[in-house]
Formats: C-alpha cells, sequence, structure tokens
C-alpha cells in the first residue's frame, strides 16, 4: 500500500515554470514596496518599533515562504526512487522495536505491541520501555511484556525524559538498529523490511525516516486539524529536507543504526525535542538520512485542545532552543554542514516564531483603527496592485501543490488554519526556547481529558474582542479615509473569523461528547 | 512440529485477526480519506473493508476455540 498516491499530473504542473516566474514576481515587487516603506520617515519610537516588528513579521513570513517555494521546485525537479539493498533471508540485520511509554492507557500499548510483534522480520526484539511514574501502569505493562513475550525493561533513572530512556535501554541493545515508535503508532507489517534495505543500502545512511500521520481524523476537529498540518509537512517540505540531505528524525517511525546514534552520544537528554538535536548532530558528523515517504505506519492525532497545545509547545521552545544551537555551531563549525543544509535547519528551527508574526500582523489593522497607528494597507493602491497578487500567488502554489498529491482544499485549510491560530502558545514556548528555561518533558496526552475552559481561552477571547471593537471604531471613522478604513475592517473581520475558530478546535471528541 | 509451536503460530494469528486488522483498516479509512477517490467509490471501498473486519473477527473466534481445543488435548 503506498500513501499518498503518486503525484499526478495536471495543469499546475505544465504551466509550473510561468507560475514561479510570475510568483518570484510578486515576491520581488511585494519586497521592494515594503522596503520602500519601512524608510518612510517616522514620526516617532513608537511608529518606529511598530514598523519595524511588523516589517520582521512580514520578512519572516517572506522567508518562509521563499524556503517553502524552494522546496518545491527541489522536489518537481527530482523523480523520487529510493536504492534498496537485496538481502538473502538469513541476512537481515538484528533490529531492536524500542516501545517507550509513559503513564499510557493499556489498551493503546497493546495495539501497538501486536503491530510490533507482526511486523514481517524475524530478526527483531522488542523491547517496552516503561517510564510510567504510576505503578498500576507498571504493572499493566508488565503485564502486557509477559503475554507477548517481549522484553520488558525499566530505566533506573527518572530525570532524562524520553531521551534518557532510550539512551539507558541502548546501553543494553547489541543490534545494527533502532526502531522506535511512540506508544500510539502503529507499523504495517512491511516497515522493517522495507527501511532496513534502504538502510543497509549505504552504511552512511544514520537514519530512515518514515511519515508520522494521523489516522483518528473523524475523532474530533482538532484532531482533524492535526492531521491536515501533519499530511502538509511530510508531504513536499520532508521531501525536499531529504533530497538536500537535512531531513530530521521526528522520533517516531524511524529506524536509526545504532553505531551512528551512539558516535554523537545518543540523544541529548536536556532537550525536550532530542530527536531533532540529534540529527543536526549526526549531519555534522557528516551521516546522511533518507525520508522514506510511504505511509507505513499510523498514530493517533491529538484528541482535545489542550492536548495539542501541549504538543506543539514542546516541539515549539525544543526546536527553539535547538535553532540556537545551529546558530552556535554555524559560526563555530560552519564547514561541518553544507550550505542547503544549514538553511534547512535554520528554516525548521525558525518555523515556530511564526506565532510572533501572526501577532505582529494582526496588530497592524487593530492598531491604525483604534489608534491611527499609520499602515501601508491604507493605500488601495498598494493594496490591490501588491499585496493582493502576492498573497493569492502563494495560496494558488501551494494549494495547487497539494492537489497534485490529491489532498483538496477542504481537507487543507483547517490545518493551515490551526498553524496560524496558537500563536499565543508559539510566542510562550519560543521565549522559553530562546532563554533555555527547561520545560519538562510530557508526554502528549492521549487520554480522555475534556475540553478547555472558556476562562483558559483568554487570550483569543481578548484578540477577537479588540478587533470587534477596531471594526466598531472603523466604522465610526469611516469618513476620514473611507477605502484604507474599510481594507483595515476586513482585515479585522478576517482575524475574527480566524480566532474565532479556537471554540470550534476547543470540542470535545465525539465519543465524550455522546456521553 | 510440537504442539508449543503450533500454539505460538495460533496465537500470531489470533492477534492478527482480533486486533491487528480492524487496527489496520481503522487506519485504512484515513488513507482512503486522503487518498482523492471519489466519496461514492469510498464508500463501496470502506463496506468492503468492514465486511473483512466481520470475517477477521469471526475467524478470530474459531482460532481461538481451536486454541482451546489443543490446550485440552495437550492436557
Amino acid at each position: 500500500m503506498d500513501f499518498p498516491l503518486s503525484k499526478s499530473k495536471n495543469l499546475f504542473l505544465e504551466y509550473s515554470y510561468r507560475i514561479s516566474v510570475l510568483l518570484l514576481s510578486t515576491l520581488i515587487l511585494y519586497l521592494a514596496a515594503r522596503l520602500l516603506l519601512v524608510f518612510v520617515p517616522a514620526r516617532d519610537i513608537f511608529y518606529v518599533s511598530f514598523i519595524v516588528a511588523f516589517f520582521s513579521g512580514e520578512a519572516f513570513m517572506l522567508v518562509h515562504t521563499l524556503g517553502f517555494m524552494m522546496n518545491i521546485a527541489k522536489v518537481d525537479r527530482k523523480v523520487f526512487s529510493y536504492n534498496f539493498k537485496e538481502i538473502k533471508n538469513d541476512e537481515w540485520p538484528q533490529v531492536a522495536l524500542l516501545l517507550p511509554v509513559r503513564n499510557e492507557p493499556k489498551e493503546l500499548v497493546e495495539k501497538t505491541t501486536i503491530s510490533l510483534k507482526l511486523l514481517d522480520y524475524e530478526n527483531k526484539k522488542i523491547y517496552l520501555i516503561e517510564d510510567s511514574t504510576q505503578e498500576d501502569f507498571v504493572a499493566d505493562s508488565k503485564e502486557l511484556a509477559e503475554k507477548y513475550r517481549i522484553n520488558f525493561f525499566r530505566p533506573q533513572r527518572i530525570d532524562g525524559g524520553k531521551a534518557g530512556v532510550i539512551n539507558e535501554a541502548l546501553q543494553i541493545i547489541q543490534d545494527k538498529y533502532v526502531a522506535i515508535f511512540d506508544a500510539d503508532q502503529h507499523p504495517f507489517p512491511s516497515f522493517l523490511k522495507e527501511t532496513v534495505a534502504i538502510a543497509e543500502y549505504d552504511s552512511n545512511i544514520a537514519f530512515v525516516q518514515t511519515p508520522q500521520l494521523y489516522s483518528n481524523i473523524h475523532a474530533s476537529p482538532i484532531a482533524k486539524g492535526a492531521a491536515m498540518q501533519q499530511s502538509i509537512f511530510f508531504e513536499n517540505i520532508c521531501e525536499a529536507k531529504s533530497i538536500s540531505n537535512s531531513m530530521f528524525c521526528c522520533g517516531t517511525n524511524v529506524l536509526l543504526r545504532k553505531d551512528s546514534l551512539m558516535s554523537v552520544g545518543g540523544f541529548d537528554e536536556a532537550s525536550i525535542t532530542e530527536d531533532f538535536d540529534v540529527s543536526v548532530k549526526l549531519h555534522m558528523k557528516g551521516h546522511a538520512s533518507i525520508y522514506y515517504n510511504h505511509a507505513r505506519a499510523f498514530g493517533m492525532a491529538p484528541e482535545t485542545l489542550s492536548a495539542y497545545l501541549t504538543q506543539q509547545r514542546r516541539w515549539a521552545s525544543g526546536t527553539t532552543r535547538t535553532l540556537v544551537n545551529v546558530i552556535k555551531y554555524f559560526f563555530s563549525k560552519p564547514r561541518s554542514m553544507k550550505m542547503g543544509q544549514w538553511w534547512e535547519y535554520f528554516l525548521s528551527g525558525s518555523y515556530y516564531f511564526i506565532g510572533w508574526s501572526f501577532l505582529f500582523l494582526m496588530a497592524c489593522p487593530l492598531l491604525f483603527l483604534l489608534f491611527d497607528v499609520p499602515a501601508y494597507f491604507t493605500n488601495p493602491i498598494i493594496f490591490v496592485t501588491i499585496f493582493i497578487p502576492y498573497y493569492l500567488s502563494v495560496a494558488l502554489i501551494f494549494f495547487a501543490t497539494m492537489k497534485r498529491r490529491n489532498y483538496r482544499f477542504s481537507q487543507m485549510y483547517k490545518g493551515v488554519l490551526l498553524s496560524s491560530l496558537i500563536f499565543p502558545v508559539l510566542i510562550i514556548a519560543t521565549i522559553r526556547g530562546l532563554t533555555g528555561r527547561q520545560m519538562e518533558f510530557k508526554v502528549t496526552p492521549k487520554s480522555k481529558s475534556p475540553n478547555m475552559s472558556f476562562l483558559s481561552l483568554w487570550p483569543w477571547t481578548l484578540m477577537i474582542f479588540l478587533n470587534v471593537l477596531a471594526v466598531m471604531v472603523g466604522f465610526w471613522r469611516l469618513s476620514e479615509n473611507p477605502s484604507g478604513i474599510i481594507i483595515n475592517i476586513l482585515w479585522c473581520a478576517y482575524h475574527i473569523f480566524l480566532l474565532s475558530h479556537i471554540y470550534y478546535f476547543n470540542q470535545s471528541p465525539n465519543y465524550l461528547r455522546n456521553i | 512440529m510440537s504442539n508449543e509451536e503450533r500454539l505460538s503460530i495460533i496465537e500470531k494469528a489470533v492477534y492478527m485477526a482480533d486486533i491487528a486488522i480492524p487496527n489496520y483498516l481503522q487506519h485504512l479509512e484515513a488513507v482512503l480519506f486522503w487518498s482523492g477517490i471519489k466519496k461514492e467509490k469510498q464508500e463501496t471501498i470502506l463496506s468492503d473493508l468492514k465486511m473483512l473486519e466481520h470475517s477477521s473477527k469471526r475467524r478470530a473466534k474459531n482460532l481461538k476455540e481451536l486454541k482451546e481445543n489443543l490446550l485440552n488435548y495437550d492436557q
């Protein structure tokens, strides 16, 4: 079974060159106009700070848009194929399958254990790494290990998070490869034979990563949104990273060469995104990574908003922390990776600053309507001739590339919307990441937790309130500058539409709603 | 083949029929959702998959009985 379906030829592909030129032109035009507007004589320090913040937000978006477009161009130029080593039946190397669990429901771990048992691969050993803090979970795991005759491993240390328990397990594991699966990830039977054959082809390959796709899409709106986000990431972006030899390990559904892993000292226990961190180190050591874009494992998306935010907070904080290290490495050891790899790591590591961009961009029409802080959106000519073409061409290219992979607009837009909606969490998490404030490793909750209280959603409620207020003030001031004010009112309306989705995503999972 | 080996094979078959196949099918529903296949066609495939799930459950039941028989025979 192959998923996603192979890229189909469509109108976009045939016109991709012309579209790329159009996009590049709109990008350049937009950037030039924005730069010019930054240098317009400033009124005061408040105005200057606002302009700088706003421009930084936009510049960030532009850089990431450019990165995405470069990824698409890279993927377009290459016909994807993978090299598999032919291996005789009795020569398949030994693989240790690691299943680290912490306070996970027994039924969930049992399903995953069975999936691992049923992998079509003789030379495998399964290790259930039990890191629960509650004794009843430990007892459940022991029972499962006995029932399915797999190895039970209880780490001695309790302070190293997922990285720590895996490192401890690695000390007793003698196998050539280790494959890691989160408690809710279920590999399909062919997972090992395919990934091992790829890794065996070239001894320099440190790991083979497969997509982490969610199948509980109908469980709740947030599960569907998160699944959409994953699908976006695991298509063009990951394929392009693989081409530049900068695909990073995502911590699950991955096969790692143990020697390579140990050559960089295993996983960094100080990091809460140890997978991303170890990938940088492996690439700096000259190892290669492969992204095998075939769905060979499926898992569960977070089903409640609080679970999703916990996951995003950890990813954002940990990735930002690693970005700080990447920048240090870049200046201290610039030759340890190629420019293309540094660029990809810079993009991945800085992605979560998108929260700041959204805040600045949302603040723009608010400040204009409420406090008369000038915004370039007030000029309808600039708006129509420069911003709209840029915005539309970016959206067109994004959705057209996803369409080529059989995704529909209706399946994508909520994922895109969710990315911008979680900006308050990303802002706090990136500050934590930058300042090095340690966050505890928290497993993404999978239990049936209820939805978030109305009060805990105050950042979104406050922003909605401010936008509604700005719209009202805008109508009151309409006669001052009708076209400029209408454009900004429309932006506020768009932001209200966007922000109000937080209540949509905060719905309980279906199985709880009927109780 | 020893009885223990037989039991182990049957046990594996029970896991497959009883838990793994329904689990894989649940994941395949998501594959269908993303596949780009027309909704009507998806529904036909889904109903075929449900049939497979039912027959799998039935097979699991038979295999469990077989396992019990083997265990009793052993004693």
